[in-house]
């Protein structure tokens, strides 16, 4: 009997043994193979409809624009072989590079590109953020021999960044694009696996990377030791405090990264809708301190809603704007008539640890000058619908992704702009960001885009914290990365040495 | 007749669970679309999503619909991924069934013998000692041994062998039911031997351990089936934690994201399909009982 | 008798000697549960902090106090909750029988075959995440085993002769359940409040390593565990109190219920 007993559990201790062989075998590795870990599944494998910027890195490999963005950040022509700028700024004229094929075989037609714009100028397409905003100054597409036409409306604030839209050919409800991988298979929650286009047009330049799977791992701690254990290749986006854990194998890349991060503060909420209320915040807030103790010193002091990256608009001076001063923090929350402070709600979001870690140290910044902050932690999906939507909060502390355009990211502070959640109501800034998306020079552009940036931290429409830097943990073997000035992971750029 | 009325009560305890789950989750704060498409979403989007997966109806009419489509077998699709969600359950079971087994082999493999030997020496020497080791071993958090056993083989002593990945899991969740296990099972052969035909058997001279293992292990095979069917349940609840540690694409991890992202068909999958599970074993358990001692169905 | 002994007093001993720890803590520790001094991150454990200072600089002796302080809150309070909610509909249930009995046990049922873990993670996540939302949740979770409890122990009694008498001559059924029921069940109820002291501050300490449970900066052992584990190649120690914490103060519960276990049953 006992007997029995026994054989029956180690036949159920194999049985689950062997399952997991299985589950080992599926991984097997083909040659010049690597994984790269992100940090969330991507939310649409559509460029016409895809929202986060983490899905937007690994779109950028399977989609490609007329325009394309390099590692410095200049655009060049890409399915377009050149074009033409109306003196106007109304019209552009795109000659399509010949011999680009699809991924599914099709060639690449001023028809299809025509079409790829079409399907999502559809009012019933769900769009995101960039397709939309061209859907508003779109008058017309025109295809005229191997040219394709665009007519706009009224002058473009993103000028022909516009055109960086991935282009697309869709068939029974799958899209195929032009570029050097291509989606092999997406697994919800695991990973997302990418093979190289061996019939992409511009092959020659891209380097011996067969395939890259994006390993899902939300933890970082779990990533660090999948790393470790070589089970991950490119940990890009590596939270400071784990730089000496990357083992000897590996070498770190730094830049810094298009991302803001921000106290941000609900103008409408009492007493906060008091300029001197949040002047004296401002005084009390220690950046060095914040960005030694969340990140560890990686990261650079941002003065305004831009990150320093985007050199050609960052208006510098608004760093100095507001120093660090105790005293005048002090002396302004008496002017405002809180000599006693008073007490604050700070709600983060548990999922960022960054933001969680700043929320701390602010808390006991803010204690100095009187005001008690109470720190409520909530998870990201209460985050996003209660803070984010209904704007039922005090303070919050998160992080804004910089857009290729500098007008995505400072139209949101605009009055009227659904995504302001600080609730910032400003006629000039509001005149002069419509000046900017009418405005036909670059350097009157980059005036007025410093200009507004002046006025957001002036008024202290929210404490631009900083811009975490962009780190990234890569095993010495692979030759080739380079940080973009956006959110961009180029595959292509790869080799990896034997 | 005994079965039927079983079976019925168990349907009636599953409508309740899928009630009880549908209402909770429609409570909470935070609606799926924006949890997938975060801050930088369009109006247009919002809108034209909440229409095509058909967020907008009223409540009462979403949990009709819902189940009218269950009864199909149709679970719908997730809202996060855009998947069918039974495909979603089917590709990540096997990672939690294996996890679910091999656990459940090494706490058999270890917790039995070990209850079995602490029963033949009761009440003598090494006893005390087995019972505290036993007491600390139900009293150590799943998520701290994990840790600790991630570090010992996963950095100090780089471990590799086949199926590695879900080994250190599987030993981990164990930990946390070897001790109870054990314990259970000294209990029952315990009481066992109070009964008759033991206390005759050691009179007329046999040795104690002897009788244990010879008869005493026949006559408890029931109450065995009651432990097993126990530690599976606990076992799969125990996955919830150990795979969201391990980052194990299985079942347990896949609650945890879809509750972080409000995607209710999949939560409410998930929910019915492990109460489907656990209303099923405690009812083949029930029925086990009743094949094997009629007498307990008047109880 | 003796190795009964041993388990009251190491049990009832650990709880003695955590709560006076924490006291003197709370009211001669130099330092503040949440103040924050980075320059001194990280350090290993000394004379000026027992147990190290954490990633913030913050000491971790203090911190582990408060943090038990509010594992025994939370463990109290819920148990509370249970305890009280959980025997009155049980002992309800069990005497009003029929149709009555039948509903309110068919809940009870969905309810337990929900695995703990994933109804409070449900629940958390519609009522949000937090000290009180934790005791309530925890509460709930608890409420089905009482119930059971005394539902069974109330069947048991109802049908007893003196139960039957007392009826006839007219006593309420507030007088049945206090002098007849209650007696008898108590012994069961201290091991069971004893036992599910473990469990909830198991569950607690899970909650909150999910991040679920008790919010930052206010240290439950289980976030403590959470923010420790980067740390734990360079610092060890900053993730080995907040563990051995939890196990010891699971571990007195369970032998307090053993206690109790010999004390009131013969069985076991």
């Amino acid at each position: 009997m006992k007997k029995k007993i026994v054989t029956l559990f180690i036949s159920l201790f194999l049985l689950g043994a062997c399952g997991s062989e299985k589950v080992s075998k599926e991984n097997m590795v083909p040659s010049n193979k690597i994984v790269v870990r992100i940090t969330q599944d991507p939310d649409f494998l559509d460029p016409h409809k895809a929202v986060a910027a983490a899905t937007g890195e690994i779109l950028f490999n399977v989609f490609e624009g007329l325009i394309k963005i390099d590692s410095n950040g200049d655009l060049y022509p890409a399915l377009a072989e050149s074009y033409k700028v109306s003196e106007d700024h109304l019209t552009y004229t795109f000659k399509i590079r010949k011999g680009v094929k699809f991924k599914n075989g099709v060639e690449l037609t001023p028809a299809l590109v025509k079409k790829s714009y079409e399907r999502f100028l559809d009012d019933a397409f769900p769009a995101n953020r960039i397709a939309n905003e061209f859907k508003k100054i779109s008058k017309s597409i025109e295809v005229n021999g191997d040219e394709v036409i665009f007519e706009l409306k009224n002058a473009n604030a993103t000028g022909i960044a516009a055109f960086m839209v991935g282009i697309v050919y869709e068939e029974n409800n799958k899209i195929y694009g032009t570029g050097p991988y291509y989606i092999d298979s997406y697994l919800p929650g695991e990973k997302v696996i990418v093979k190289k286009f061996n019939d992409y047009w511009n092959i020659s330049e891209v380097g011996n990377i067969d395939a890259v799977e994006f390993k899902i791992i939300k933890d970082d701690q779990s990533a660090i030791m999948a790393f470790q254990m070589g089970e991950v290749n490119i940990i890009h986006r590596l939270f400071a405090g784990y730089e000496d854990m990357i083992g000897k194998n590996s070498k770190l890349i730094k830049g810094e990264q298009n991302l803001v991060q921000l106290l941000a503060i609900n103008n409408n909420a009492e007493p906060l809708n008091n300029l001197k209320v949040r002047q004296a915040i401002q005084y009390a807030i220690d950046k060095k301190e914040i960005i030694e103790g969340a990140s560890l010193g990686e990261a650079s002091i941002v003065g305004s809603a831009s990150s320093p990256i985007v050199k050609s608009i960052y208006n510098k001076d608004t760093e100095n704007l507001y120093l660090y001063n105790i005293e005048k923090a002090k002396e302004l929350l008496k002017e405002a008539g809180y000599p006693n402070g008073f007490e604050l709600t700070l709600k983060a979001p548990s999922n960022y640890q960054v933001h969680v870690d700043s929320s701390q140290i602010i808390k006991e910044q803010l204690a100095k000058i009187g005001i008690t902050v109470n720190i409520q932690e909530i998870e990201w999906g209460t985050w996003l619908s209660e803070v984010y939507k209904n704007r039922n909060y005090e303070l919050t502390v998160i992080g804004f992704e910089g857009k290729p355009s500098p007008y995505t990211t400072f139209s949101r502070y605009m009055s009227k702009d659904k995504r302001n959640m600080i609730n910032f109501s400003n006629n000039s800034y509001d005149q002069i960001l419509r000046k900017i998306s009418t405005e036909n020079s670059d350097d009157k552009r980059i005036e007025l885009f410093k200009e507004a940036q002046e006025i957001l931290t002036k008024n202290v429409a929210s404490v631009f914290l900083q811009a975490p830097n962009y780190i990234v943990a890569i095993n010495k073997n692979i030759d080739g990365f380079k940080i973009y000035p956006c959110y961009v992971l180029d595959l292509s750029l790869l080799n990896l040495k034997k | 007749m005994f079965l039927i009325k079983k079976i019925i009560s168990s349907f009636l305890t599953l409508f309740l669970v899928s009630l009880i789950s549908f209402t909770v989750l429609k409570v909470i704060p935070g609606d799926p679309l924006l949890s997938k498409l975060g801050t930088e979403a369009t109006e247009q989007q919002i809108e034209t999503l909440n229409k095509e997966l058909g967020l907008d109806k009223p409540k009462y009419l979403a949990y009709v619909d819902w189940i009218s489509d269950v009864s199909k077998g149709d679970m719908g699709e997730s809202i996060r991924f855009s998947v069918p969600v039974n495909n979603l359950i089917k590709k990540r079971m096997g990672v939690t069934m294996n996890l679910a087994l091999l656990s459940m082999g090494i706490t058999i493999l270890i917790g039995f013998p070990l209850g079995l030997f602490s029963a033949m020496i009761n009440k003598k020497r090494g006893s005390d000692i087995i019972s505290t080791i036993n007491m600390i071993g139900v009293s150590i958090p799943s998520f701290w041994s994990g840790l600790i056993l991630m570090m010992i083989f996963g950095v100090y002593f780089k471990v590799s062998f086949k199926g590695v990945s879900l080994f250190l899991p599987a030993l981990t969740l164990a930990l946390s039911r070897i001790s109870i296990t054990s314990i259970y099972l000294k209990n029952i052969i315990l009481e066992e031997l109070n009964k008759d035909y033991v206390k005759a058997a050691v009179a007329k001279g046999r040795n104690k351990n002897n009788v244990i293992v010879t008869d005493v292990l026949k006559n408890i095979m029931l109450p065995m089936i009651t432990i097993i069917s126990g530690l599976f349940v606990k076992i799969l609840a125990g996955s919830v934690i150990i795979e969201s540690l391990f980052n194990l694409p299985g079942l347990g991890n896949l609650m945890v994201l879809a509750v972080e992202n409000r995607d209710f068909p999949v939560v409410q999958a998930l929910v019915l399909y492990s109460s489907i599970i656990v209303i099923s074993v405690n009812l083949f358990t029930d029925l086990l009982y009743c094949y094997v001692d009629p007498r307990i169905k008047i109880s | 008798m003796k190795k009964i002994k041993k388990n009251l007093l190491i049990g009832v001993g650990f709880f003695v000697i955590l709560i006076i720890v924490i006291i003197i803590t709370k009211l001669f520790s130099p330092y503040e549960v949440t103040q924050i001094n980075i320059s001194n991150k990280l350090t290993s454990p000394s004379v000026h902090h027992f147990f190290g200072t954490d990633k913030f600089g913050r000491d971790i002796f203090t911190r582990i106090m408060e943090g038990g302080k509010i594992a025994l809150y939370v463990g109290v309070l819920s148990i509370f909750i249970g305890l009280l909610v959980g025997c009155s509909l049980g002992m309800y249930s069990g005497y009003m029988g029929g149709r009555i009995d039948e509903f309110i046990m068919r809940i009870i049922d969905a309810f337990m075959s929900f695995p703990g873990i994933l109804l409070a993670l449900m629940m958390i996540t519609a009522f949000g995440a937090g000290t009180a939302n934790t005791i309530i949740v925890i509460g709930i979770i608890n409420i089905p085993h009482f119930t059971r409890l005394s539902r069974g122990e109330t069947l048991k009694e109802k049908d007893k002769n003196y139960t039957l008498s007392a009826i006839t001559r007219g006593a309420g059924t507030f007088w049945i359940i206090k002098n007849y029921i209650f007696p008898n069940i108590r012994g069961k109820i201290i091991i069971a409040t004893t036992l599910s002291f473990g469990v909830s501050i198991l569950t607690e300490a899970s909650l909150s390593y999910l991040g679920l449970g008790v919010q930052a900066p206010y240290p439950s052992w289980g976030s403590m565990l959470r923010e420790s584990q980067i740390y734990f190649i360079s610092s060890p120690w900053y993730a080995l109190f907040p563990g051995v914490f939890i196990t010891l103060t699971i571990y007195s519960s369970n032998l307090l219920g053993e206690y109790f276990r010999e004390k009131y049953n013969s069985k076991g």
